[in-house]
């Protein structure tokens, strides 16, 4: 099939992400598959892409967060269909990730959005949840072995549980065992590496590069 | 300091929202952490006697000179008497960690026929401004908070699955709202029949961070607006709105849902004011978190001075935080605030 017809279909799924077109979104994955696109094509090229434009109109304020949880379900529905697709060494392989909101913090959207793109991604994602003690953390990381723990914090007044989690983790003898990242609205990068915290993603879409970059160191 | 405070504290908030100028702007701060904090409670031990937060109240009015008493709020407890399960921490506010609507199927199964003097602790919070008000007396008016409609359906099924439900199913989302609208009337009148003269509510699942303004005007406004409507028509209450986040686009929309006082996050006062002033009392805006919690007395004094002066000119506003100040705001930052308020805030006839 000619480059430019796979183009075409690749931004029409990109599009129908974009425009939450959940409606749609089986049909074109169906044809994308049927054209012969490789699946991780698929997602890198169609999906995420779309997915990146979503981000950036949320920052903007030109998206609001019931249009952006519609994307991601649209996204979430073609990738279903693209998993049994992909080669061993595509998907699941991709690594674990466990992550949670952390202690006195009930926020979950914006984790639940991180979650979504993670798997899309081809992350396996264990959410422990809201309001989770460093007990529960470091019980994830021993029990779970994930390879990146993941924190959300919303609060100015519990982002100063990151802090006190990763020191749980060393004293636990755990820190070695597992990369950690942080997020949520009130932290930034310098937080992140005052804290001791491997890595900090201001988005989801940024979550998902920096998951790939720790794996992979 | 007494030479200035020439009116009850009633008298003062009242013409202050006759947008009169009283003799000094109201001070009004929401003081459920404060009392509970600077009593020596915490959660747990209220919780278990709510005469030491009658007690806590009565202390930070007369040590502070707080204009309004704030009722002991748990908004979560409507969740509770509609069936869920509420965590009570010991030294935090309660919550429900698991939403009842997690399968939308529940709806059937939700019986939205409450009774405040029965159900979970609605008796509980009631007889807290039953206390109060004996507590206090006539001169001190009292402010409880409760849910409007569509944070309560947000809390029932989830937050994230009733925004996918906005998308994918509004039937479903307007089904919900018209279930919990009744028990948020029903609860409204119970706290205004127990001596409540200010019902308070916070939106922030509905701001301009979150939903859209069409969202918004569709699935908020009107419930709300309704709600206090019919409070209002069963008893004399005033309404505060506090307006968390983002509000910038739609206070249009909040304005004309029956509220009295707007109690505003990180806005310009003056150009509220321009734009609104003339219909509602303002009630802000000192940063609680930047400045109450972290900064030093000399900020709260400057932006204290600063709220002064672009918003207390011809009354209709209070002196406030941007939010409820936290748990653990140093007392010097609450001193420096009131101090601003009781000298810089005193009105030159
Ligand atoms: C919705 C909301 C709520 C809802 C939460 C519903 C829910 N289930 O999550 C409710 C009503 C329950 C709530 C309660 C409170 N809230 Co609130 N809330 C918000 C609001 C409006 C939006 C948050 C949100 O969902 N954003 C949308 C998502 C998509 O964005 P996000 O969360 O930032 O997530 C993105 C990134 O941060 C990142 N990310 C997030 N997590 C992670 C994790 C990792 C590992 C990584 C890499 C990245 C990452 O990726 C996400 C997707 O792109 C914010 C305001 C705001 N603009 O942030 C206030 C806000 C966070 N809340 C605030 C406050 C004060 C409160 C309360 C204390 C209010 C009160 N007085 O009762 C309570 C606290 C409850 C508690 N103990 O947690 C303040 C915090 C102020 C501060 N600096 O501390 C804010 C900023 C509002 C304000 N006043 O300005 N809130
Ligand atoms: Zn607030």
């Amino acid at each position: 099939m000619g480059k430019a017809l796979q183009m075409e279909i690749l931004d029409q799924l990109a599009d129908a992400v974009i425009e939450g077109k959940i409606t749609e979104i089986e049909a074109l994955t169906q044809e994308a598959i049927g054209r012969g696109i490789a699946p991780m094509d698929i997602i890198n090229l169609g999906l995420l892409k779309g997915m990146t434009v979503v981000g950036k109109r949320f920052g903007a304020s030109e998206m609001f967060i019931p249009e952006v949880l519609l994307s991601a379900k649209t996204m979430n529905t073609s990738v279903e269909m693209i998993k049994p697709l992909l080669l061993g060494d595509d998907l699941g392989k991709a690594g674990t990730v466990v992550i949670g909101t952390v202690k006195g913090d009930l926020h979950d959207v914006g984790k639940n959005i991180v979650i979504m793109l993670l798997e899309t991604a081809g992350f396996e994602v264990i959410d422990l949840g809201i309001d989770i003690p460093q007990e529960e953390f470091a019980q994830a990381v021993r029990e779970k072995k994930p390879d990146v723990l993941g924190m959300s914090a919303m609060l100015t007044t519990t982002m100063m549980e990151c802090k006190k989690v990763i020191e749980f983790l060393e004293k636990e003898n755990l820190r070695g065992n597992v990369k950690v990242m942080v997020g949520g609205a009130p932290l930034n990068q310098s937080f992140a590496t005052q804290c001791g915290a491997d890595g900090y993603a201001e988005d989801a879409v940024e979550a998902v590069e920096l998951v790939k970059k720790l794996v992979a160191h | 300091m007494g030479s200035t405070q020439k009116l009850t504290s009633r008298e003062r908030v009242f013409e202050a929202i006759a947008h009169r100028e009283p003799d000094r702007v109201p001070i009004v701060l929401g003081s459920r952490e404060l009392a509970i904090r600077y009593s020596g409670n915490t959660f747990g031990s209220i919780w278990a006697d709510g005469r030491k937060y009658v007690e806590a109240q009565a202390m930070l009015i007369e040590q502070y000179h707080l204009d309004v008493a704030y009722d002991i709020w748990c908004t979560p407890a409507m969740d509770e008497a509609l069936g869920a399960h509420l965590e009570l921490p010991e030294d935090d506010a309660p919550w429900v960690p698991k939403p009842l609507l997690k399968d939308k199927k529940d709806i059937k199964k939700i019986n939205a026929k409450i009774d405040p003097l029965k159900d979970g602790r609605m008796p509980f919070l009631l007889d807290v401004i039953k206390g109060l008000r004996a507590r206090l007396g006539h001169d001190v008016p009292i402010s409880a908070w409760m849910s409007p409609p569509f944070r309560t359906a947000c809390m029932l099924r989830g937050s994230s699955d009733l925004y996918l439900d906005m998308m994918l199913d509004p039937t479903f989302v307007k089904e919900l709202l018209d279930l919990v609208i009744e028990p948020c009337i029903v609860y409204g009148k119970a706290l205004a029949d127990a001596g409540a003269d200010i019902i308070n509510i916070s939106n922030p699942v509905a701001n301009a961070d979150c939903i859209k303004y069409a969202h918004y005007k569709e699935f908020s406004h009107p419930y709300t607006k309704r709600m206090f409507g019919e409070i209002k028509a069963h008893k004399d209450v005033k309404v505060t709105f506090h307006t968390c986040g983002n509000w910038n686009d739609r206070f249009d929309l909040v304005t004309e849902e029956n509220v009295d006082i707007l109690h505003v996050d990180k806005v310009d006062l003056a150009e509220l004011k321009k734009n609104f002033g003339s219909k509602i009392t303002i009630m802000g805006n000192v940063r609680t978190v930047d400045t109450l919690l972290q900064g030093t007395p000399e900020q709260v004094v400057a932006e204290a001075k600063a709220s002064i002066d672009k918003a207390a000119k011809g009354g209709g506003f209070f002196l406030s935080g941007d939010c409820t100040v936290p748990l653990d705001t140093p007392p010097e930052n609450v001193r420096a605030l009131v101090e601003t308020g009781l000298t810089y805030g005193v009105y030159n006839h």
